[in-house]
């Protein structure tokens, strides 16, 4: 095993007892996952596993190409196959609207603007009469000239206006979303910059390779509502307004049920799409109805979209950064979440630095590429690379230390930023420090046996997640038994998030964590919490329940005052008890405590308190942002709910007669408090090690004509248990922050500390990778993946 | 989830009876060994589903590993995984092993059989999905040379140019290695080298492979391998050597519809005369480099 370090927790520890909290006896703890168990045997409640008698199978027949015209589509044959219950077209009036932003058909039936889109749909007995039908599905298209550039769709003048009518932002026909970002005078700060450096990364699409592809159950009940399962990472969201808006139901006649946990999501399953088709099929049919998407369905439906960067940074000789000017070109068939992924990419290039001057441009245009959703961190890795590829070639120009020249321009605590936000809770140095230090630790670089070269990288990364503060609420059912419920919605993706938040909860309330429950998340009794989306509910779901667990214990301890003869303020609570500060003894059960029923003897059986809307101190909303300029106006608004960091370090292994690469030794780390260390390192090495590795080496997308090729888990090749360094070369790093300008509160700028830690450590893996094959191969390569083509073409050797 | 179309089975007690079947249903019949390409091939439903899949996985004496007179013998039906822990195997055609051992992961392994390893189709990404109807289905035209080609040949190439995907096969061809064929017309021997042609193999449709006979355990032996990804991965390009009585042979995988094969010498002058395609000009470094390698 390599390193595993985490920071000490001790101060932390007496501050939280001091607060009341258990003193960090349940949080920042190794819990195991409380999921673990079904996970392995596969009893949890996946969606997958949701069956219901007479269930129905749906299947979409779905468009090969990258772009053509529908010319006619013929079901007759279809419909007569035994078993076949239903076909369905556009010209059935469920199936005729638009999805999402409106741009994107529920089913096509003139044009097809990229390969999956759905034209038809078949609801049959089994999956062999379903899987005949779609054969028997007759379509012919006109196949129409495609683009896949985000750059070229970007161009005022186009090759293909892609919609009608063409959305026209910014005087460019395709492009229909532009996000600025303008500080200080650019022309002036870059003429006045000693060294600069320009380059054009790109990282195109890659899908998101969620462990089981999507899938979802719907049922009619009979009074006009019906019941969805949905394999998603939110619920109240996007998916349940989408099914019920889709259908045409209020959303009280939709019980929306999220799974247990969800199988995978890495930003594929927000929308929850396959939930859409389902409940469509209910109701029509009557019947429960089954969407489950097949691999290849998993791996096309949505992806990263293409990012074309144009980026150019430039410094003083003393490496005192001076000025970045960064573009993006994103693009993909439908609108969906590109605008949330540039505004990202603009949060992202505005940190970690301090720079003098910062133009952004994000232009997100329609293209033939395959469809999109958030991805894998929400645009942070896809910018960091951006900066950090640059910000290493400036090092090099320099002759600095990368290490050095970053130190030396990181923001500083509480120092406002390049969108003027206040900057909170900087743990990069320390971070980047540690990281650089177990880097150090690996020795010399080794000696291999020719033509193997080695070489070693380093990045550092941001993950701002973007997000209101005004939406977060949790409920939490005190039992007569000293249990407690949490009522949430937001899903465990496999985090960890079920454990985390009952730990939460056990620290807020210092009861054991076998104490705690937390209930299926479903819209009819949970609250809209927050969504498992850039790596945000850890964080926002962990204020609605400290938040909770404090509005319980005032509560609490109010009525226990007079029946302990102390004041509120002189009370404490531990093991279900409550009791004055320091004197076990005259302790008596929160079940005493529960208010009364008016006109009923003796406390009510159970309690139940809410909490949530974060704010925090430093928050003096609402404030708002220059649209045109993305600066943050009034003194404290802040679009970024929090700031999180990251570093990586790698060593890699360059066959320059084959173009393998292969990682050997790997070090990541992040700064925050770690609700349970465990699942953090257990995010370092699978969110940011094996899914960076896999991005930056293995997953190539290969397409013709906007007709993918890589439609199996054998074409698109996310990495295996072979392709990651040995246990005893991975070390990861904890690095405790807390934030210096927030006193001594606990809750404040992240709850007990604790960041999300998701998807968004990945941010410095691909660029950390990327540095270390040109420190190998002594060529700079910018666009990912590196496969051995790549390698040998940049080898002059094809 | 994919489902299959229907289709017959039928499990064979006998080597006859198993040609007088495949024979019956000319050419609408398969073969089924372990089932592992096949019935993705039937999943996927890129070539039309067969009317009947022959087992002979029942029939005796079809799977084992034995030596016989100085010459390997395996049984047609004799698992990948058999091979990898067989110790004679491992001692003496370690080229083999280690040409099954990195060719596909563990489970699969434990399923495919050496004949149907040998016998796979081609993992060309047009003619492994319905959308594109390329010529080895029939088809009028080849997708390759206009379209993504990364993986596919860079010599030998006629009309198709999907490569040869075994990587037994490789090491086999550099051991001289041969198949037993046996159809309704008797048998022969066929070398491993001249299995494959350019839309397939040489066996026709009531022949089946019934066993690989290596005839003399190398003096020297190396396998190579180059791929994107470590485990769960077709060659980019693998190489083999071996040297015997009757000198080094060494053998090309990857490269082309059919295996490259012969002297060192002979080798390097077929990769001099590659003619690669629009994207897979680093398969003649590579195929350069490795010929160099395994023959050190
Ligand atoms: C994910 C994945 C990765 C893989 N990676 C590799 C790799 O890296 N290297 C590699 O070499 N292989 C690889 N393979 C291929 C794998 O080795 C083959 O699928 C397997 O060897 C086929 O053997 P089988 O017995 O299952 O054949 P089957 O699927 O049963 O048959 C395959 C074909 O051979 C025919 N056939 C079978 N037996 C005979 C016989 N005795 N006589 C005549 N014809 C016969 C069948 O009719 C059929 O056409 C991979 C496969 C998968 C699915
Ligand atoms: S290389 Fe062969 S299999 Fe591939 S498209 Fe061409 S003809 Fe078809």
């Amino acid at each position: 095993m390599g390193k595993r370090f985490v920071g000490d927790l001790t101060q932390f520890k007496d501050k939280m007892a001091q607060y009341g909290y258990s003193g960090l006896r349940y949080f920042g703890q190794r819990v195991d996952d409380v999921n673990g168990p079904g996970i392995v045997t596969g009893t949890i409640g996946w969606t997958f596993n949701v069956s219901l008698p007479g269930m129905l199978v749906g299947k979409l027949k779905r468009n090969p190409y990258g772009h053509a015209k529908i010319t006619s589509i013929d079901t007759s044959k279809a419909e007569r196959i035994s078993g076949v219950v239903f076909v369905g077209t556009a010209k059935h009036p469920m199936f005729a609207g638009k999805l999402m932003f409106g741009d994107e058909p529920v089913l096509c039936d003139k044009e097809v603007w990229s390969n999956n889109d759905p034209v038809a749909i078949v609801a049959a007995e089994t999956l062999e009469a379903a899987e005949d039908a779609l054969d028997a599905i007759d379509v012919k298209y006109e196949e129409l000239p495609v683009e896949m550039d985000p750059e070229a769709a970007a161009s005022p003048s186009p090759s293909v206006v892609q919609k009608s009518p063409p959305p026209n932002k910014q005087g460019r026909p395709n492009c229909f979303t532009y996000v600025p970002l303008i500080y200080g005078d650019l022309d002036k700060e870059m003429a006045a910059s000693d060294v600069t450096v320009e380059m054009n990364p790109e990282l195109p699409p890659d899908p998101h390779g969620t462990p089981a592809p999507m899938s979802a159950v719907a049922v009619w009940n009979g009074d006009g509502s019906i019941s969805v399962w949905d394999d998603v990472q939110n619920i109240h969201a996007v998916p349940w307004p989408t099914v019920a808006g889709m259908v045409g139901l209020a959303q009280e006649m939709v019980h929306f049920h999220g799974p247990e946990v969800c199988a995978g999501g890495f930003g594929g399953k927000n929308a929850g799409i396959a939930g859409v088709y389902a409940a469509m099929l209910t109701i029509i049919t009557h019947r429960p109805a089954r969407v489950l998407y097949d691999r290849t369905e998993g791996l096309l439906h949505v992806s990263r979209p293409n990012w074309k960067w144009k980026i150019k940074i430039g410094a003083k000789k003393d490496g005192t950064l001076t000025a970045i000017q960064a573009t993006a070109y994103i693009g993909g068939p439908y609108g969906r979440f590109l605008g949330g992924l540039l505004e990202r990419a603009r949060n992202g290039i505005t940190g970690s630095y301090r720079w003098k001057a910062v133009k952004y441009d994000g232009y997100a245009s329609y293209t033939n590429a395959q469809n999109t959703l958030s991805y894998r961190g929400y645009s942070s890795p896809e910018t960091c690379y951006a900066v950090e590829l640059a910000i290493d070639e400036l090092a090099k120009k320099l002759g600095m230390d990368n290490l050095d020249l970053r130190l030396k321009n990181y923001l500083n605590e509480g120092e406002r930023n390049a969108m003027n936000e206040i900057f909170r809770s900087m743990g990069e140095p320390g971070v980047a420090k540690k990281i650089r230090e177990f880097m150090d630790a690996w020795g010399p670089k080794p000696s291999v046996p020719d033509p193997w070269v080695v070489g070693r990288g380093f990045s550092g990364g941001n993950k701002y997640t973007q997000g209101t503060m005004i939406t977060n609420t949790a409920h939490l059912k005190f039992k007569g038994n000293g249990t407690v419920e949490i009522i949430t919605d937001s899903m465990d993706l496999g985090t960890g998030l079920n454990t985390v938040w009952r730990q939460f909860v056990a620290e807020g309330l210092n009861i054991p964590i076998e104490k705690t429950v937390k209930l299926e998340v479903n819209t009819d009794y949970a609250p809209f919490t927050t969504c498992s989306y850039s790596s945000m509910a850890t964080f926002h779901g962990g204020y609605a329940l400290v938040n909770a667990t404090m509005n319980a214990k005032k509560l609490l301890f109010a009525n226990a005052a007079p029946i302990l003869k102390a004041k509120p303020e002189d009370l404490e609570t531990k093991d279900g008890k409550i009791m004055v500060k320091g004197k076990p003894e005259g302790a008596i059960p929160w079940s005493q405590a529960f208010p009364a029923i008016p006109g009923q003897p003796g406390p009510a059986e159970e309690l139940m308190v809410s909490g949530g809307i974060y704010a925090p101190d430093d928050y003096q909303g609402p404030g708002k942002m220059d649209p045109a300029t993305s600066q943050c106006l009034g003194p404290y608004f802040r679009s970024v709910l929090f700031h999180s960091h990251q570093a990586n370090a790698a060593e890699v292994f360059v066959n320059k007669e084959t173009g393998e690469v292969r990682v050997n030794k790997w070090a990541g780390g992040c700064d925050l408090i770690p609700a349970n260390p465990t699942n953090v390192e257990g995010q370092l090495e699978g969110g940011s090690l094996v899914m960076g590795l896999g991005t930056t080496l293995t997953e190539a997308r290969w397409q013709d004509k906007g007709m993918y090729l890589g439609k199996s888990y054998l074409d698109w090749k996310i990495p295996t248990v072979m392709d990651i360094p040995k246990v005893d070369n991975v070390d990861t790093a904890l690095v405790p922050v807390w934030g210096e300008a927030h006193g001594d509160n606990p809750r404040i700028d992240a709850p007990f500390g604790a960041k999300g830690t998701a998807e968004g450590v990945q941010a410095p893996t691909a660029p950390c990778i990327a540095n270390a094959v040109a420190d190998a191969i002594g060529v700079r390569l910018t666009t990912i993946p590196f496969t051995p083509d790549v390698i040998l073409k940049a080898l002059g050797k094809a | 989830m994919k489902a299959i179309a229907a289709y017959k089975y039928y499990d064979a007690e006998t080597l006859q009876e198993a040609c007088a079947t495949l024979n019956q249903y000319a050419g609408k019949a398969q073969v089924l060994g372990g089932g592992t390409d096949l019935i993705d091939w039937m999943k996927r439903r890129f070539m039309p589903t067969p009317d009947i899949l022959v087992n002979i996985k029942k029939i005796p004496g079809l799977s084992g590993i034995k030596e016989e007179g100085g010459a390997l013998k395996i049984g047609a039906t004799t698992t990948l995984t058999d091979i990898i822990e067989n110790s004679t195997v491992q001692s003496k055609y370690k080229a083999l092993a280690d040409a099954a051992m990195k060719g596909p992961a563990p489970p699969i392994r434990n399923m495919a059989t050496i004949a149907g390893n040998l016998c796979q189709h081609v993992r060309c990404w047009y003619y492994r999905w319905p959308d594109w109807y390329c010529y080895r289905k029939g088809g009028p035209i080849c997708f390759a040379p206009a379209g993504r080609n990364i993986a596919h040949a860079i010599m030998e190439q006629k009309v198709c140019n999907a490569v040869v995907a075994s990587d037994p096969a490789t090491a086999l061809a550099a051991m001289n290695a041969s198949v037993t064929v046996q159809g309704t017309g008797g048998t022969r021997e066929v070398a491993v080298k001249d299995l494959y042609v350019v839309l397939g193999t040489i066996l026709k449709p009531d022949e089946i492979i019934t066993t690989v006979t290596v005839p003399e355990a190398p003096s020297k032996q190396a396998f190579l391998k180059s791929r994107v990804r470590n485990a769960v991965d077709f060659a980019l390009v693998s190489a083999a050597a071996a040297t015997t009585s009757k000198g080094t042979t060494v053998a090309l995988g990857g490269v082309a519809p059919i295996l490259v094969a012969g002297s060192p010498d002979d080798v390097n002058a077929a990769i001099g005369k590659a003619a690669p395609l629009s994207e897979n000009k680093y398969k003649v470094s590579v195929a350069k480099a490795m010929v160099k390698r395994v023959t050190a």
